[in-house]
């Protein structure tokens, strides 16, 4: 079970992963300080990934 | 021939994702629909002005009237569920977190901070029904409603109406009817029995102690209701409608009653202004539960009196601003994704 989330810095810095213990005790502080929830970095450059494959295939046929 | 409805023929879906803008309605995809114990139906008015004081007609009595603008209010009573409790605290505060994965989702929610989250609160489409499938009594959508106030009650004694959250809701005026939109399959809940809380308040285990009577939580909004008519807000049937449902100074009560002994503290804190946390947690099993979090509290008041016969002490709470956590905190464990996200 995945409990991580990424957090984006309310001064637009670079994502956190924090790990949610079931009791908001490490989430609230931040998003308390408004840290507001964001797509982990590495998923964003898989998703394009996946766009470019698709773009190959149209391309061959 | 038609014929008189029963108010229990009543269906009502909502959102369970929020809107994507105020004024723009959820899809059935992001509906969930739910039953609730209150009977009332949500009041749509269309409100109209009157031109009786016009200075130039020569009389005091009314020859026009004109549109004005759009009230849609309604409230939804519900013994607490794992469910309903993650999306009434989701939307009443305003920001909500999931983590997790099926069929363990985890929402942490917590007040909406203005410098990074803005003062509009998240909107959800409310449907109601009655007949919807053929020749409907009822069967409309109030578009962007955001939720004013909260009420949370733990009482003692058996039965599911000890453990109970109410809501009261303000639409933006937007309204869709018929609605376009079979309400989907009913949701099942997992209900949070109240006989099954955890009570500390101020470092005092009230569960161990046996000492707990009862507890009301409040949230308030207060909705800056009429900033949300501004020049260029929309209209419906010639009537002004809101663009934006903003939150004004928000509130956080709490009260308690718990049994006065030789041995109680609440006086002696409330004398000292003793600060501390208070937690109330409640859960059906390890997959659905809700843990309360006041970070920072001070006894207003304590009166003694009596509950049943039995000596009792009546708190009222002082909810403080914690430098680091926070006024409140809320934490709900349920099978259902995608709560206000």
């Amino acid at each position: 079970m995945s409990n991580t989330i990424w957090l984006q810095p309310p001064d637009g810095g670079a994502p956190i992963e924090v790990e949610d213990d079931g009791r908001g005790v490490n989430l609230t502080p931040l998003l308390v300080a408004g840290y507001k929830q964001c797509e982990p970095p590495a998923l964003k450059k898989s998703k394009s990934k996946v766009t470019e494959e698709v773009k190959d295939n149209a391309h061959a046929s | 021939m038609p014929t008189p409805a029963n108010i229990r023929e009543t269906s009502i879906a909502f959102g369970k994702k929020k809107q994507s803008a105020l004024q723009t309605a959820n899809v059935l995809a992001d509906l969930w629909k739910l039953s609730k114990v209150n009977a009332s139906l949500s009041a749509v008015e269309f409100v109209t002005e009157s031109n009786k004081d016009d200075i130039g007609k020569g009389h005091e009595f009314e020859t026009q009237s004109f549109p004005s603008h759009w009230n849609i209010s309604g409230s939804i009573e519900k013994y607490a569920s794992a469910e309903f409790a993650a999306w009434a605290f989701a939307y009443a505060l305003g920001t909500a977190v999931k983590t997790g994965t099926t069929p363990h989702w985890i929402y942490t929610i917590v007040p909406l901070e203005p410098v990074t989250g803005g003062i509009e609160l998240p909107s959800f489409s409310f449907l109601e029904a009655i007949r919807q499938a053929a020749d409907p009594v009822i069967d409309r959508m109030a578009v962007g409603c955001v939720i004013e106030d909260l009420a949370y009650t733990l009482q003692s004694g058996p039965g599911r109406a000890n453990h109970k959250i109410v809501v009261n809701f303000v639409g933006c005026g937007k309204l869709t009817e018929p609605s376009g939109i079979t309400h989907p399959a009913i949701t099942a809940e997992t209900s949070l029995p109240g006989s099954s809380a955890a009570i500390t308040i101020n470092s005092v285990d009230y569960v161990t102690a046996k000492d707990f009577v009862s507890l009301e939580l409040g949230w308030k909004n207060n909705l800056r209701l009429d900033s949300g008519h501004y020049p260029g807000s929309g209209t419906q049937s010639g009537a002004s409608i809101m663009g934006r449902l903003e939150h004004g100074d928000r509130e956080l009560t709490m009260k308690f009653v718990a049994r006065f002994m030789h041995d109680s503290a609440e006086l002696t804190k409330l004398l000292n202004q003793t600060a501390g946390t208070a937690t109330i947690s409640t859960q059906s099993d390890a997959e659905n539960h809700l843990l309360i979090t006041l970070h920072q509290a001070v006894f207003r008041s304590a009166v003694i009196g009596e509950t049943d016969g039995v000596v009792t002490v009546a708190v009222e709470c002082g909810p403080q601003y914690h430098a680091t956590n926070g006024i409140i905190s809320v934490v709900a464990e349920t099978e259902v994704t995608d709560i206000c996200q």
